[in-house]
């Protein structure tokens, strides 16, 4: 199975545990940064199919993170979702606007957390047959 | 001699006649008659016969006692009796004439008076040539002929009388006919036997008569023609008609009548007078004189208007009038005076003002009554009339002018009094205003002026002397004076203010500095309205001026405390400052401690939460019953423990202001939908109907989405938590005449007990511990609601029937501001 690349920037280890493992568990290939910088990088060298942003992140934030991967025109139409534990006022609307295309609050939802992402991702179906 | 007397009828006939008789008959030297001319007493010769040799025009004998009249002829005249001397030589009377009479021959005279009617009117003298010639023969003889010459005269003088009466009588006949026929009264002459009428022409004039000559009627006809009145207006009988009434004997004088002849609508006033005269031959003429005082009546009539006119003015006039006559006894006595005295007419009238008046008051009335009297108008100052019984204080004032008849005699007083209390109050109340407007301008230390502009003349009220500091002697008062005693900085200004005044401006407003003789400074605020001729030019300009070196001087001190303040208040606006930002930083302190409790608390949960999951979803091998049922208590434990995280989170934000509101359209219906869609299976669980009822197609709605939904989320779960059997119903609508959205979660659970509701959305307080274990949930939903409608600007309100079911409502806005 030819799975799809998600890069998951995520500085806490158990957290990028979880999320790789409940994603390679659903056939995903997981890419890991530990912070902004090595995110972005990452981006460039993979463009992958989905981008999975911590936004409390060491250094850079994810909304920096964010705007930086939206200046990269090969990485424009890649669908990006902020995973956070933010819940304050305006977290998901600034995040939607440094370039999310998405909101996924933490704790995530194991049972849920899978459906959640593949609303933003292309039907497999369709690409398969393209 | 007897012949001479009959045949001759004339004097100058008869006298030569006698005394040539005499002469020739008796032998005498002459005879002659003197005639007594009563102006020059000279007794004239005016016969003589005989030769005299000029000695009667010579001798001039004379009636009176002058020497010449001395002798016999004069003392026969005046004596009345025959003066004899037959001795002309020795007789003692005759000595004038002895010289002249001695060529004539003359020895001896008798004279005899010649009398008429009894009066000696001349004499007749005889002279002879021989001494002692009249003895008593010839005397008799002679007195004989001077009685025939006095018999004579009286015939003759009567004879004359009568031609001279005849003459007269013609004459008086002639002209008494052209004064009748001219006379301006007329005149109806009536033969009382006959009942014969004349009428002279005026009488036919007055009488509307134009043709004499149809005139001839008797009575009878008159009285088909005429109607007689009095002036009362009473018809007169036929035979009370004047010339009846003359006629029987009466005498009449004026009679006023008036005369109508009823068919020509003719009318005369007509005076009537006459009496009845008989003549010579006994006839009975009734003599009716008749005069026209048609014009006297219509002038009297007038005149009685005239005098009623007078005496309405008099009676309406609002002065009082009162008239006295020459011995000031009143005549006239007005209803102003009854007013103003309280004393009626009635009482007054005829008596004398020294009855009237009290002494002392009377003795000045009455001299100033009688100078009126002498011709004076007299006018008195003004009096006050103290109060009386009957009329009330007042003050009065008068004047006296004499009342003169038509010939411009004074016959009384006229006194015109006017009561003058109003005014005497008015001049009190002026002066008074005069001396409150001083005191007013004196204590608000404000004068206030008048400046004359052409005249350059600048009048100043007594305070303005005393802001000035100066007295009016010192003062130019002109406009330059004034000028010279600003401040010399203030003057180019209160220059310019002037010339825009006078240019076309409104006012002079200007606060000006003046310096006072001694040195000081005040500050006035001067006003001054202009005001113009037609042209506009300014003819005065006037105002007030006022001292407010006072008011300057607290508002420098109001100003200086003002600055203190304000450095006060920026000062402690610093500080405020600070402490704001202070509070800012703490509750930014706060806002970060939130998000990273938030934040911190999540991040463990996730693993927990997470892991969990996996692990019953099998992905990590496979489980045993009992660890699956174990590792599910975990995950319940875990995701309370996160909903309490959450709604603790909640509580704190919405309590420190954290939670901020956007305010975006959405479709309410959309968002309920999407509520409803989320907890279908919660519903479904419990075998729940739940139901989404709404009439509308949209609900567009301005407010926050996410709380709305938050609301509605909290709300229907917790309906579908406490209810086991029935249904859950979501209805919205907009009631009418609102602009309010009304949300409603109706329920069939178990409902509220009263004595719960008021607690309901109190945070921690879910009703009935008991239920707590049954029912899960952290106690903060309502609390929530109740906090978020706030926030949104609405109302959340429920109703219960314990064990029947709630109601929650919820109202919010359509738009931000609408009314609720």
């Amino acid at each position: 199975m030819s799975g799809r690349v998600v890069l998951l920037i995520e500085d806490n280890e158990q957290n990028r545990y979880l999320t790789t493992y409940l994603l390679e568990g659903n056939g995903y290939r997981v890419v890991s940064a530990v912070d902004g910088r090595r995110g972005i990088e990452a981006a460039h060298t993979l463009v992958p199919d989905l981008i999975l942003l911590d936004i409390q992140l060491p250094e850079m934030d994810g909304y920096e993170v964010a705007r930086q991967i939206r200046q990269v025109p090969k990485l424009e139409g890649v669908p990006m979702i902020a995973v956070t534990s933010y819940a304050m006022v305006g977290d998901r609307e600034r995040a939607l606007e440094s370039g999310c295309t998405g909101y996924i609050e933490k704790p995530i939802n194991p049972e849920t957390f899978i459906t959640e992402i593949e609303q933003h991702l292309p039907a497999k179906g369709r690409g398969g047959v393209l | 001699m007897n012949h001479a007397l009959v045949h001759l009828k004339r004097r100058d006939e008869l006298f030569p006649e006698i005394c040539r008789i005499v002469v020739e008959c008796g032998g005498f030297l002459m005879a002659w008659v003197g005639w007594h001319d009563p102006q020059t007493e000279q007794l004239v010769p005016v016969a003589k016969w005989g030769d005299d040799w000029e000695y009667l025009s010579t001798a001039r004998l004379y009636a009176d006692d002058r020497p010449e009249g001395l002798g016999p002829v004069g003392v026969s005249f005046r004596s009345g009796t025959p003066y004899i001397c037959n001795d002309f030589e020795r007789d003692p009377t005759t000595a004038p004439w002895r010289k002249l009479a001695k060529p004539t021959g003359i020895r001896a005279s008798a004279t005899f008076p010649i009398r008429l009617n009894q009066a000696v009117v001349g004499v007749f003298g005889v002279y002879a040539s021989e001494l002692d010639y009249f003895q008593e023969k010839e005397i008799m003889l002679l007195s004989g002929a001077a009685a025939d010459i006095s018999f004579a005269l009286d015939n003759f003088a009567r004879e004359e009388d009568r031609l001279r009466s005849e003459a007269n009588l013609r004459t008086v006949q002639s002209q008494f006919a052209t004064v009748v026929q001219h006379l301006e009264e007329g005149l109806v002459v009536m033969d009382a036997a006959s009942g014969v009428l004349q009428w002279n022409p005026a009488a036919l004039r007055m009488h509307g008569v134009s043709s004499p000559d149809e005139w001839t009627l008797g009575m009878k006809g008159l009285a088909e023609i005429f109607e007689l009145y009095t002036l009362d207006g009473a018809l007169v009988p036929l035979e009370k008609w004047p010339l009846a009434r003359v006629v029987r004997g009466e005498v009449l004088r004026d009679v006023e009548l008036r005369v109508r002849r009823p068919r020509e609508q003719w009318e005369r006033f007509i005076a009537y007078s006459g009496c009845i005269v008989n003549d010579v031959n006994g006839k009975s003429l009734a003599f009716v004189t008749t005069r026209d005082v048609t014009e006297r009546k219509h002038f009297e009539e007038a005149l009685i208007e005239a005098s009623e006119f007078s005496q309405q003015i008099i009676t309406g006039a609002g002065e009082g009038i009162l008239v006295l006559d020459a011995d000031l006894r009143y005549r006239v006595f007005n209803p102003v005076m009854e007013q103003l005295t309280g004393i009626p007419s009635s009482e007054v009238i005829g008596k004398q003002v020294t009855d009237m008046l009290p002494p002392p008051m009377g003795l000045d009335t009455f001299s100033r009554l009688n100078r009126a009297l002498q011709g004076e108008v007299v006018h008195s100052a003004d009096t006050f009339v103290p109060p009386t019984p009957t009329a009330p204080g007042r003050w009065i004032s008068s004047k006296k002018a004499p009342l003169r008849n038509a010939r411009g005699e004074v016959v009384g007083v006229i006194v015109i009094v006017n009561e003058i209390t109003n005014r005497k109050l008015s001049e009190e109340s002026l002066q008074k205003t005069v001396t409150e407007l001083a005191n007013a301008q004196r204590i608000a230390n404000m004068g206030s002026w008048e400046w004359d502009v052409p005249l350059n003349r600048l009048r100043w009220s007594e305070q303005i002397f005393q802001i000035f500091g100066i007295v009016p002697d010192e003062f130019g008062g002109n406009y330059e004076a004034f000028l010279s005693r600003l401040h010399p900085d203030d003057q180019p200004a209160m220059e310019h203010a002037k010339a825009a005044v006078l240019a076309g401006g409104e006012r002079l407003d200007i606060e000006t500095r003046i310096v006072l003789p001694n040195g000081s400074i005040k500050v006035l605020h001067v006003l001054g309205d202009p005001a113009r001729d037609d042209a506009g030019n300014v003819l005065t300009l006037s105002g007030t001026a006022l001292d407010i070196t006072q008011r300057t001087r607290a508002e420098e001190a109001v100003r200086e405390a003002r600055d203190h303040l304000e450095m006060k208040v920026a000062e402690r606006t610093v500080e405020l400052e600070a402490a704001r930002r202070q509070a800012e930083s703490a509750d930014r302190l706060k806002s970060a401690f939130l998000a990273t409790m938030s934040h911190e608390l999540r991040t463990p949960l996730n693993s927990i939460i997470g892991f969990t999951g996996i692990i019953l979803q099998n992905l990590a091998g496979p489980l045993n019953p009992e660890q699956s049922k174990q590792l599910k208590m975990v995950q319940g434990s875990a995701r309370h423990l996160l909903a309490l995280i959450n709604d603790v989170l909640d509580i704190s934000k919405i309590e420190a202001g954290q939670l901020e509101v956007s305010q975006r359209e959405f479709d309410l219906i959309r968002s309920a939908q999407k509520v409803v869609n989320m907890v279908r299976p919660l519903a479904a669980k419990k075998n729940l109907e739940l139901r989404l009822e709404c009439l509308m197609s949209t609900l567009p709605l301005v407010s926050d989405e996410r709380r709305v939904e938050q609301i509605l989320m909290n709300l229907i779960s917790n309906s579908i938590k406490f209810t086991e059997v029935g249904s859950v119903t979501v209805a919205l609508d907009v009631p009418e005449r609102t602009s309010m959205v009304r949300i409603r979660v109706i329920d069939t659970g178990i409902g509220i007990q009263s004595s719960d509701l008021q607690n309901l959305f109190v945070p921690f307080r879910q009703v009935d511990s008991g239920l707590t274990r049954k029912h899960e949930g952290t106690g903060l939903g309502l609390a929530i609601c109740r906090r978020l409608t706030d926030l949104l600007n609405g109302l959340i309100s429920v109703e219960s029937v314990f064990g029947q079911g709630s109601t929650f409502c919820v109202t919010l806005p359509l738009k931000p501001g609408a009314k609720q």
